[in-house]
């Protein structure tokens, strides 16, 4: 039994890809025109992703449109693309979309992707979903009219339960709940208050859950990544963590390589992760455009390992490749690559810790 | 942060806030609803647990390694095994080693999830004893719908089966005896066809045709007394038998069943003894049916006792009961027929009672009539060839009561014979006369009247013991004549006894309020007249 590893979710999606889907202008991604082309993005990433050994893949999420964060409402007639802004470090911002009427549904769900996802995979298949708290900050600041606040997070936690419980019965290795907004959220309120707020939230949903599903459940958090640039870089771990590990789940998957204190965040996690919970420590940058060699991965474990039970760790990246599906500052060669070193560094990593 | 614009920083927090107040109270209202389920779950179980510790049937789980999980008590009382002895054991320590193979194919049966229900097998106690058992067992599934275990309820069916087997005996008796019934009813049928063809052709012939009579006249009474039978059980069955129940020594009854049965026994070339005890045993009891029970009694022993054998009836007092045995050194009793030797249809050797005739009912009759009396009757015998032994206890009669009725002790069956002055009343001529002819062949002294005023002018002549009064008469009924007498010095002693065609109890009660002393129902034959005067005795 090796150190497992896995990877975040999502892969650069191919330029013929993105270059088709602009030429459609409806900018919602579901042009009937794209359909062979995705299902070829998803089929090479797939191929792609096997050939690189890794033990457990993704569809890249090359059908999420448009990130990782809006796809399952993006192109609902009940929104307004005037939601609040996520400013990243390098300058820019991406914009949320505004609820302006109920009920709220999701337009698509994960486990659509998922479906064609298994007709190409040979290896266990990882199901990448956005959070109840992220899609909380959908409704507005004001009520809206006769479709109160509180029906609102209702039905938010019945999508995203039926959506977790439909990836989980299709066949989901495991389902990671991106909560990339956990840091974001000590960043807006220093206080704590509102992160217990959205660890609440998202607890809510996963009590739904039996003890079993959720060992199937991860949570993924980072400080954002786009455009080789993150939203809460400056948000110390101390601040987030301590919560962090209140969420009902099995697994973390913990942005790591990308820290300026890795030993001091490592220490934070060996305090407070919980006997039963296993961690995945990010050992890959994806925002670096340097490829990895497997002995930094390797060495990177090794740190990991003095601070976490090797029977308890686990490696992965520090997030998506491509969080929006828009962003190129990635390729995809270098994605696998990437990828590709964290499997044979993890291996390394494993070896010399005697658990091959 | 937030492209240097506060107030959409503002406008975040305020939305998040807002969010996190409603957040706050669906998680207060999850959990309530958790901490409820929580207590539903909790209660659900704790009655669950108290349904399977008070059921009857035996309730255990086990995994599907066939490990014992959980015994309840109705286990404990089945199996004998207490629940921390039998948890963690294999199943198997309930289970008789030539039905192993049974567990295994009900794990795989299980495991396919299938319910075995009522299936019926055996199952071994801790004291090795084994029980008929009824199986019904359900897979266990974790949440995910796994087979993980088996529940088993397991009833104790020993004694339904017992009772099934029972109920099989009885039908199959049942049947014998109906085959029985009808070879014994029909078998006088035939000489009586012929009897009455030989009469009609030696019509002329006194001699043959008095032959044949006897012959008829046998073989009749011999199917009376098989219907007799038949209608006496019948009546026990059903609680119809009314005893005329009188004081009576055992001398006289066991006297009667003796002189009943001495025919049968002296064909035979059985040696009867006789023992009584040497004082008086007065009884409460019906002197014809009591000499019934022992006359039954005695004519088995005679029927099942070898040509030449001995047949012993004694009696001795117990306390306020007399024991009387009868014995013999006949063919004897199986042990295991005896539990079931006073049952209907119940014949140790079938085929001697075919070749001596009878229906089998005999003892029956014997036990109903013995407990219509408060006593009981038992049946021992070393086994098979050595002989028999029936022992009846009775209850005695109390001495304050033998001698307050001032009875001579010792008095003997021919004492209730002894000469009456009897006045028989009947408008009608005939039954007049042919009732007087009766009791005087039987030795009395008789006169006849066939009106009530007739009676009255005769009665006070003749100064009767007995009176027995027809009641409808002309001039004066019966009732008015009973009261008359009763209203003379010489009368108030006097023995009445309406003789009537009318038995209702309202009748009866009538002729009692009028004065009489009992009551007959026409046609009258001799032995009730017998018993009539016999319990009239000493007035």
């Amino acid at each position: 039994m090796t150190i497992p590893t896995e990877p975040i979710g999502s892969i650069p999606r191919p330029l013929r890809l993105l270059e088709a889907i602009a030429a459609t202008g409806a900018m919602d991604g579901t042009d009937p025109s794209l359909e062979p082309l995705y299902e070829e993005a998803v089929r090479d990433t797939i191929e792609r992703f096997e050939a690189t050994g890794s033990p457990v893949i993704t569809d890249g999420e090359q059908r999420k449109y448009h990130n990782f964060w809006t796809y399952c409402v993006h192109g609902l007639p009940n929104t307004d693309p005037d939601g609040f802004r996520i400013p990243f470090a390098a300058g820019h911002t991406r914009r949320m979309l505004r609820l302006t009427d109920g009920p709220f549904r999701y337009r698509r769900s994960a486990d659509s992707f998922l479906d064609v996802a298994l007709r190409y995979a040979h290896r266990p298949v990882k199901q990448a979903v956005i959070s109840p708290s992220a899609l909380s900050l959908m409704y507005p600041p004001d009520e809206i009219p006769g479709y109160p606040r509180e029906q609102f997070i209702q039905d938010l936690l019945n999508e995203h339960e039926t959506e977790v419980r439909n990836c989980l019965r299709k066949g989901a290795h495991k389902v990671q709940i991106d909560f990339t907004e956990g840091r974001l959220a000590v960043k807006l309120d220093p206080s704590g208050h509102l992160l217990s707020s959205f660890i609440e939230l998202n607890n809510l949903a996963l009590s739904r859950f039996s003890a079993e599903d959720r060992q199937r459940i991860g949570v993924h958090t980072c400080p954002g990544g786009d455009l080789d640039s993150t939203h809460s870089a400056d948000v110390d771990y101390a601040e987030l963590l301590p919560s962090l590990f209140e969420l009902k789940v099995g697994s973390f998957c913990v942005a790591l390589a990308g820290e300026r204190d890795r030993a001091r965040v490592l220490e934070i996690l060996r305090e407070h992760r919980k006997p039963d919970q296993r961690v995945f420590v990010g050992v890959i940058e994806p925002i670096n455009p340097r490829v990895e060699t497997p002995e930094e991965v390797r060495d990177r474990t090794l740190e990991a390992a003095e601070y976490i039970p090797v029977e308890r760790l686990g490696t992965t990246d520090d997030c998506g490749f491509s969080p929006f599906c828009d962003d190129t500052s990635t390729t995809r060669d270098t994605a696998f690559a990437k990828i590709r070193a964290r499997v044979l560094g993890t291996a390394l990593a494993s070896k010399k810790l005697g658990v091959e | 942060m937030m492209d240097s614009n506060d107030d959409e920083e503002q406008r975040l927090r305020s939305v998040a806030l807002q969010n996190a107040n409603v957040i706050f109270l669906a998680r207060q209202q999850a959990e309530r609803e958790v901490a409820a389920e929580r207590r539903r779950a909790e209660e659900a179980q704790a009655r669950l647990a108290a349904i399977v510790e008070s059921s009857q049937d035996a309730i255990i789980s086990k995994t599907l390694d066939g490990i014992i999980q959980t015994w309840n008590a109705g286990a404990e009382r089945l199996f004998g095994y207490r629940a921390e002895e039998a948890i963690g054991q294999p199943i198997t320590l309930i289970i008789p080693p030539d039905r192993l193979s049974e567990e295994r194919e009900i794990l795989a049966r299980l495991g396919r999830g299938e319910r075995i229900e009522h299936y019926e097998t055996i199952r071994v106690a801790r004291n090795g004893r084994q029980i008929d058992i009824s199986l019904t067992i359900s897979p266990v599934r974790d949440a995910d719908g796994r087979v993980i275990g088996a529940s088993k309820v397991a009833r104790d069916i020993t004694e339904r089966r017992e009772a099934v087997e029972a109920l099989k005996e009885a039908d199959r008796r049942k049947d014998e005896f109906l085959a029985l019934l009808a070879h014994e009813l029909r078998n006088p049928l035939a000489p009586l066809r012929n009897g009455l063809e030989v009469m009609r052709l030696a019509a002329d012939n006194p001699v043959i045709v008095a032959k044949t009579r006897d012959m008829m006249d046998r073989q009749l009474s011999h199917m009376v007394r098989l219907i007799d039978d038949l209608l006496d059980i019948s009546r026990i069955n059903r609680h119809k038998m009314e005893l005329r129940c009188a004081r009576v020594t055992l001398a006289d009854v066991i006297g009667n069943a003796v002189e009943t049965t001495r025919p049968a026994i002296e064909a035979a070339g059985h040696e009867l003894s006789v023992s009584l005890p040497p004082e008086p045993i007065h009884l409460t009891a019906d002197l014809t049916r009591l000499s019934q029970v022992f006359a039954n009694l005695l004519n088995n022993s005679a029927k099942y006792t070898e040509r030449g054998g001995r047949i012993w009836i004694t009696a001795e007092r117990e306390g306020d009961q007399v024991m009387v045995r009868v014995r013999d050194t006949g063919i004897g009793i199986p042990a295991e027929a005896l539990p079931n030797i006073f049952d209907m249809f119940s014949q140790v050797d079938r085929s001697i009672e075919r070749s001596t005739g009878g229906l089998g009912i005999g003892l029956a009759l014997v036990k109903g009539l013995v407990e219509k009396h408060g006593g009981t009757v038992e049946a021992a015998s070393p086994g098979q060839g050595k002989g028999s032994t029936f022992r009846v206890r009775l209850p005695v009669l109390k001495e304050r009561a033998e001698s307050a009725s001032g009875e001579p002790a010792g008095e003997s069956p021919e004492s209730a014979r002894s000469r009456r002055r009897i006045l028989v009343v009947d408008d009608n001529r005939d039954s007049a006369a042919s009732m007087a002819m009766m009791l005087q062949l039987l030795g009395h002294e008789v006169r006849t009247a066939h009106d009530g005023l007739e009676t009255l002018e005769l009665a006070e002549r003749f100064r009767p013991q007995v009176v027995l009064m027809d009641i409808g008469m002309p001039r004066l009924n019966g009732y008015d004549a009973t009261r008359s007498i009763r209203e003379q010095p010489w009368g108030r002693d006097v023995a009445i006894v309406a003789l009537t065609g009318w038995g209702q109890e309202v009748d009866r009660a009538r002729s009692k309020e009028a004065g009489c002393d009992g009551h007959l129902v026409k046609p009258v034959n001799l032995p009730d007249l017998e018993t009539l005067l016999s319990d009239l005795e000493g007035r």
